[in-house]
């Protein structure tokens, strides 16, 4: 989406800055979500159903042109979830899953959380969950050096009640750290 | 991305190259690197700019040697440092390496490793900071900022490389090679903002920049005369004319705009900007027919005993018609996605006017003490020069101060040994024929031949 822009802004700061050292990406990811239907999983899961996982489609986010050749030293990742729960008792997890495509999101490995981060909730209220990844792995590291990635989002909601659990997981903010050393350009 | 980046830095190191025009230009003699470039003699750079210079005897200035030649220890060094059984994988040279930098690749071919590198110019580094959002985007260069020039930068100059003129009886005649290049970048407000001082981009707005360039040669055969008008060998005036009839091979030349255009949200939709290029392209190439005109030297030099003072002009009057030109409007089509050319027009004639250049100089030698200044404005750039050499039996002792066509202050410090008919010299200077705004400093070694 935004490689474009990127690409004639890396010209100009491309003449200037190359050579050795690192570049520093502060991405808001959230930004690319807030307003769509991508940032909220309405999730509902009736009595004795045990687990129930919910997902949203994967979304694409266009990344830096040329960064192709880098090393991705840090992605770290921080961001916050509203669990807004309407009804019944139980428990919801948040995954976040990357990957080069659109169907590499629904592979196991894509997980990013291991395990991942969870709220008790009960009745109407609204629980914050906090997502922080200090640095990926490198094998999700890698991502970082294709001109895209694939983001997708799921809820894994638990009702060991006797009542319809449910409400909605609302992303609040996904921000992403990423260091790249070496050449850039 | 790297690309660009490359070909830039090529193509403004190859121009360079032809251009001593950035900082106080190369110097291949430790004797000017001593005084910071200031000319104690009145050699060929000097008599460029002034025709007046031919006819004064060589005597009358000590110290005008017949042959320089550098002492090229800074090759050493370079070759110490980048081996030439590893120049393929050299990161100096190798785009594809994790170490290459275009900039040092531009800072080695504007300042050619001839001389020692006491202390480079500082390499700017890629420690770079980006913030990107839906609606945000702000880049923080680092230390990098500094290289961005705030001012209309480029390269430029204007010159002789070959100058074949014998004379008789004060009469010259011959021919010489003239070159003219210019390159002009200007970053407009906003880009200028948004990348040097790290303002974060703005809705719908024009982040662009204004490029113009030209480059021309060819060649003229030229007539002269220069002599004493008054006076005698101790105490005299000299005049000095030349007539060029300019006979152009090549000429080309740009003028035009690049920039994008951002949205009312920074990153919305598949094309977040609009591309902007306007550009008009004319060219004159080798085949057609040559471009011609006229244009000429004049000088006048007083020596009054150790005193010499001159000032000269050239290149007066030097418009070049090329009868024989195309010229080409192009711009950004949006649709196409692609640069593309609305509008051409053949066989139109055109004109380039040369800089015109000024020098003023003196010298002054008196008891083993010889001191110059010279202020050059070639339509370029100024240049000031002053410069002093002490002899002491076969020990000369040199120091100078200058400002470069970049309003740079620049130092020297030297010494020389002369024996019989030649001198081993060697200097300190600083320079800045770099992308940077620190200077270097180099140690410069030479032998002379008088």
């Amino acid at each position: 989406m935004f490689s474009k822009w990127l690409g004639v802004t890396l010209v100009c700061a491309g003449l200037a800055a190359c050579g050795t050292g690192h570049a520093t990406f502060d991405v808001d990811v959230y930004s690319w979500l807030e307003g769509s239907t991508n940032d909220t999983i309405p999730y509902g899961a009736p009595p004795g159903l045990g687990t129930v996982t919910i997902s949203n489609a994967p979304q694409k986010l266009d990344l830096l042109p040329g960064a192709g050749s880098s090393f991705v030293d840090t992605v770290r990742i921080n961001g916050t979830m509203d669990a807004r729960n309407a009804t019944g008792s139980g428990s919801i997890a948040f995954q976040v899953y990357l990957a080069a495509d659109s169907a590499g999101t629904y592979a196991p490995g894509a997980a990013l959380f291991n395990p991942p981060p969870s709220a008790n909730v009960s009745g109407a209220n609204t629980s914050v969950i906090t997502l922080t990844i200090p640095n990926l792995s490198q094998t999700l590291d890698s991502l970082f050096t294709n001109s895209q990635v694939w983001i997708r989002l799921a809820a894994t909601v638990s009702n060991p009640g006797v009542s319809l659990l449910q409400g909605k997981a609302v992303l609040t903010s996904l921000n992403l750290h990423l260091v790249v050393s070496e050449k850039v350009f | 991305m790297r690309l660009p980046a490359v070909t830039l830095g090529t193509a403004v190191a190859v121009l360079g190259m032809a251009s001593p025009a950035l900082g106080q230009g190369l110097m291949f003699n430790a004797r000017a690197a001593s005084m910071a470039g200031a000319s104690l003699t009145l050699g060929g750079s000097v008599q460029r700019y002034n025709p007046a210079y031919r006819a004064i005897p060589r005597h009358q200035i000590p110290g005008q040697s017949k042959i320089t030649i550098p002492g090229p220890i800074g090759l050493i060094q370079f070759l110490e440092q980048h081996p030439i059984s590893r120049l393929s994988s050299d990161p100096m040279f190798n785009p594809d390496s994790a170490g290459f930098n275009p900039i040092a690749l531009v800072d080695l071919i504007l300042n050619p490793p001839i001389f020692y590198e006491l202390r480079p110019a500082p390499l700017p580094n890629n420690d770079v900071a980006f913030g990107i959002g839906k609606d945000s985007l702000s880049v923080n260069l680092g230390a990098t900022q500094h290289i961005i020039p705030a001012d209309e930068f480029g390269i430029a100059g204007s010159s002789r490389p070959l100058d074949i003129e014998p004379s008789f009886h004060g009469f010259h005649a011959g021919i010489m090679m003239w070159l003219h290049d210019e390159v002009r970048f200007q970053l407009n407000d906003s880009l200028l903002a948004f990348l040097k001082e790290g303002h974060p981009a703005e809705h719908n707005t024009v982040y662009g920049i204004q490029d113009s360039a030209i480059a021309e040669g060819g060649v003229a055969p030229s007539i002269g005369y220069s002599g004493r008008i008054y006076g005698d060998d101790n105490r005299g005036l000299y005049f000095g004319v030349s007539a060029h009839y300019y006979i152009g091979a090549v000429y080309g030349t740009s003028v035009g705009f690049a920039g994008i255009t951002t949205g009312d949200t920074i990153f919305a939709g598949p094309n977040p900007v609009t591309p902007s290029v306007n550009d008009v392209t004319g060219y004159s190439r080798w085949g057609n027919r040559a471009g011609h005109g006229y244009g000429g030297d004049v000088g006048f030099a007083w020596v009054s005993g150790p005193l010499v003072i001159g000032f000269g002009v050239s290149d007066i009057g030097a418009t070049i018609t090329w009868p024989d030109t195309r010229i080409d409007s192009q711009r950004y089509d949006t649709t196409a996605n692609r640069i593309s050319t609305y509008s051409s027009v053949i066989h139109v004639e055109s004109k380039t006017k040369l800089p015109t250049s000024y020098l003023a100089n003196l010298i002054y030698n008196l008891d083993g003490t010889t001191i110059g200044a010279d202020v050059l404005d070639n339509g370029l750039g100024t240049t000031l020069h002053v410069g002093v050499e002490q002899r002491i039996g076969i020990l000369a002792l040199r120091g100078g101060i200058g400002r470069d066509e970049r309003k740079l202050v620049q130092f020297g410090a030297g010494v020389g040994i002369r024996i019989g008919p030649m001198s081993l010299d060697a200097g300190v200077g600083t320079h800045s024929n770099a992308l940077s705004d620190q200077r270097g400093m180099l140690l410069a070694t030479s032998l002379s031949i008088y």
